[in-house]
């Protein structure tokens, strides 16, 4: 599934051990989101989408 | 914008299991010893080495072990649910994934062998004799090898799971 967390971590300059420790998960797990490798539980993709105030929808792409 | 990340950091709970591991295992390693100090003096005064004889010998020595094992387990058991509780969502789903695939096509590769030595036992029992193991010992063997195999298969499984998110 396509995103745009790189994106908006990039924004905030924030680095990904940053992010995994916000969000409460590993580095290697918010690489793995970021290269789209990685489809992130509902819990997680709302705590993803509240962390940087956007919806969920906003953020990751479906690819039918 | 809002820059400022409130960062909760999280207790390893992962150390939890490794402690729990370490601290069963030198708990082993000192009764072991202890023992085997004990039955050492007692076979060099008596002749007799009286805990090896109870453990290997008596009923009430296998239940012993049988209780030992159990309790051991349960720790094991519970320390491993308080460290799967504590590692985020992908690393679970990669230990669930590698558990499932991993360990099921594990199972199957040594089937052909398998059935062929059912089959055709000869071969089997020529590397039995030959490395002078008994029937129990060779079934004992046999559980030690499957689990291995097992987890041989769970190992590379969880290792391609993440070399493919890499």
């Amino acid at each position: 599934m396509k995103n745009r967390l790189k994106v908006l971590r990039a924004e905030r300059d924030w680095s990904q051990t940053d992010l995994a420790e916000a969000l409460g998960v590993s580095r290697q797990t918010i690489h793995a989101l970021e290269a789209g490798k990685y489809d992130p539980s509902l819990p997680l993709a709302f705590k993803i989408a509240r962390l940087f105030g956007q919806s969920i929808e906003q953020i990751f792409e479906d690819q039918p | 914008m809002n820059n400022q990340l409130r960062v909760k950091k999280r207790q390893p709970a992962w150390m939890a299991f490794v402690w729990v591991l370490l601290g069963t295992f030198l708990l082993s390693v000192i009764l072991g010893f202890a023992a085997g100090f004990y039955d050492g003096r007692a076979d060099g005064q008596s002749g007799e080495a009286p805990i090896a004889h109870f453990v290997t010998q008596t009923d009430a020595g296998f239940w012993l072990v049988a209780v030992i094992g159990l309790l051991v387990g349960g720790v094991s058991l519970w320390s491993g649910i308080k460290w799967y509780r504590g590692i985020d969502e992908a690393a679970q789903r990669a230990h669930l994934e590698a558990w499932y695939w991993g360990a099921s096509i594990a199972m199957f590769m040594p089937m052909p062998f398998i059935t062929g030595w059912i089959v055709s036992p000869h071969m089997m029992v020529g590397w039995f004799e030959s490395w002078a193991v008994s029937n129990t010992q060779a079934a004992a063997l046999g559980a030690m090898a499957l689990y291995l195999v097992l987890l041989m298969g769970y190992c590379v499984a969880w290792g391609v799971w993440w070399w493919r998110r890499r």
